[in-house]
């Protein structure tokens, strides 16, 4: 199969199940809100190492915030419900409670809540005030900006993680420039998010290393400084392998997320220095969840042709 | 089905208690005319008492009913009770769910001790609105009641949770020994707010006539929580509409500090 001149390989992306919740974050301006959220946010790459993954979903406009200010909805992800629960009270504590004017309020609903402010609101030592509206209980924290909302909950859903796509560029240049349109086609999708910096992974990885004290090395079958010393599959024009990871609330977010994103980045074609999309997977022994590319961009492919 | 409709054939001498006349004990009764109310000091057939149509149990209507009726919907756990006359005393006084809707004036004790549930007043309503009986610790422990026109004293008297709403103007001691909870009061208050609270949340549309001394003065402030608790507020309904105008500012006090109180009394300062 092969898109504008791209060529799509015949492989999977291979996810795993994981759990996740949505936040809304609100400041007296978008600005401070997103101050927030990138705080949160930030170091929230891996599971490997960070504990949880984080981005950004989508900015929100007055109107569609609790409070009526702006704000922005993010999505946490991690493998369990005790280590969000455990990230959701270090990050909201740390990253959102400290900024200036903040508010945080539950993105998700679920029958399984997971503390939020219920945790938090200890920081008010005894000055924190609580409030049920609509059935919902909300703590006033007390701080030195004035005061501090957060919802007592936040809903915990079953998500997907790992969902991925590989760029095979002729440069950085080339790859990088393909995969932030594939990015900004990625944040139109609801309810997937890219958790890397700036959305684009350049080191990905494999699982293992030949250090037993390493649970995930260099993937060297796609590094380009390698293709002579190892099983490359990388053709002599490609210097540049970038790779996409997409978790999601679920397997159409992931499905349409990488759709939106392959698409975007076949637009530059060959031309710009895209030659090829790959995916990443463990033989599929790893993850429950494969995502086929063919399948998901057949109806592109069938446009294209 | 049309809602069941119960109109008194006479005025009432006596007291006469109606907290039978609530959507659980209808339903379980099989000949509603024989059900016996209390009135006066003496037990008395309905029948005798009301003229009855309509076959919903689960939607009551209330006519001619005076200022002597009294526990309208109390104990209630669901369905909906409209009263098209005098609400009377204790209207609600207990209720565990579902709502009541009164289109004239209530008494005194509205909503006392209420567990849940939702009561709507057009016209006014007396004394200790939401308030705890005399022999009961709490008053209110859930629910809303709302009140538009103007309302007595001591309305929210040891409320545990929930929200009072008053439209237009209320009495002396609102709030008084307040636990938690909410009121809110659009039009002016008498004196004394939150008298002897220990927590919760009065807000006031317009200063009151005097404010306690050992209410303590935080300043003027921007309350970031009323944004979303105006928010919630407008939302209910195109009547609550208005809400979305109001803005966060406020004259803030805390207290009752006589009572070792950190309960909160707001004066709106921004009302669109």
């Amino acid at each position: 199969m092969n898109i504008n001149g791209v060529t799509i390989d015949d492989t999977f992306a291979e996810a795993f199940p994981m759990k996740a919740t949505r936040l809304i974050i609100t400041a007296m301006t978008m600005k401070y809100a997103y101050i927030a959220a990138n705080s949160l946010t930030g170091f929230a790459s891996s599971v490997i190492a960070c504990g949880c993954e984080a981005d950004i979903e989508r900015e929100l406009r007055p109107d569609e915030t609790p409070d009526g200010r702006p704000g922005v909805a993010i999505i946490m992800f991690a493998m369990s419900k005790s280590q969000l629960a455990d990230q959701l009270t270090r990050r909201v504590g740390q990253s959102v409670m400290t900024t200036a004017t903040s508010a945080c309020f539950a993105g998700t609903h679920s029958d399984t809540m997971l503390p939020l402010g219920k945790s938090l609101r200890y920081f008010g030592d005894g000055y924190q005030i609580s409030k049920i509206l609509d059935g919902i209980r909300y703590w006033r924290i007390p701080v030195m900006h004035g005061e501090f909302l957060c919802e007592e909950t936040t809903g915990v859903v079953p998500a997907i993680g790992g969902g991925n796509f590989l760029v095979m560029a002729k440069t950085s240049r080339h790859g990088l420039n393909a995969c932030e349109k594939a990015v900004k086609a990625i944040r139109a999708v609801e309810g997937a998010v890219t958790t890397f910096p700036g959305g684009i992974v350049g080191s990905g990885s494999k699982v293992g290393s030949k250090y037993s004290f390493l649970p995930a090395s260099t993937n060297e079958v796609f590094c380009p400084t390698l293709k002579g010393r190892v099983n490359s599959t990388l053709t002599e024009e490609v210097g540049s392998v970038l790779e996409i990871v997409i978790d999601g609330l679920n397997e159409t977010a992931i499905s349409e997320a990488m759709r939106a994103g392959i698409e975007a980045v076949c637009k530059n074609g060959p031309d710009k220095g895209i030659y090829r999309i790959s995916a990443g997977n463990y033989g599929g022994k790893l993850g429950q969840y494969h995502f086929h590319l063919r399948d998901i961009l057949s109806p592109i492919a069938t446009i294209a042709s | 089905m049309k809602p069941m409709i119960f109109t008194l054939k006479k005025k009432p001498r006596w007291r006469l208690d109606l907290s039978s006349l609530t959507p659980d004990r209808l339903s379980a009764v099989q000949h509603i005319t024989d059900l016996e109310l209390d009135y006066g000091s003496r037990p008395t057939r309905l029948g005798e008492l009301f003229s009855i149509s309509g076959e919903n149990p689960e939607h009551i209507e209330l006519r001619r009913t005076t200022e002597l009726v009294t526990r309208i919907g109390a104990n209630m756990t669901r369905g909906h009770i409209s009263v098209k006359a005098h609400g009377g005393s204790y209207l609600g006084h207990g209720m565990k769910g579902g709502t009541i809707k009164v289109n004239g004036n209530c008494g005194d004790w509205l909503g006392c001790e209420m567990y849940w549930g939702r009561i709507d007043v057009e016209g006014d309503a007396g004394d200790y609105i939401g308030a705890g009986k005399h022999t009961g610790m709490y008053g209110m422990r859930d629910g809303l009641i709302t009140v538009w026109g103007n309302a007595g004293n001591r309305i929210g008297d040891r409320m545990r949770r929930g929200m009072i709403m008053i439209g237009g103007d209320a009495g002396d001691f609102s709030g008084s020994g307040m636990v938690a909870g909410t009121i809110l009061i659009l039009g002016k208050s008498g004196r004394l707010p939150g008298y002897g609270m220990k927590r919760g949340t009065i807000i006031l549309g317009r200063r009151p006539d005097r404010i306690g001394t050992t209410l303590a003065n935080c300043g003027t402030l921007k309350m970031e929580y009323l944004r979303l608790f105006f928010k919630q507020l407008s939302r209910m309904g195109s009547r609550y509409r208005f809400f979305r105008n109001f803005g966060p500012e406020v004259r803030l006090y805390t207290g009752d500090l006589a009572n070792d109180g950190k309960g909160e009394v707001m004066v709106l300062l921004n009302r669109g």
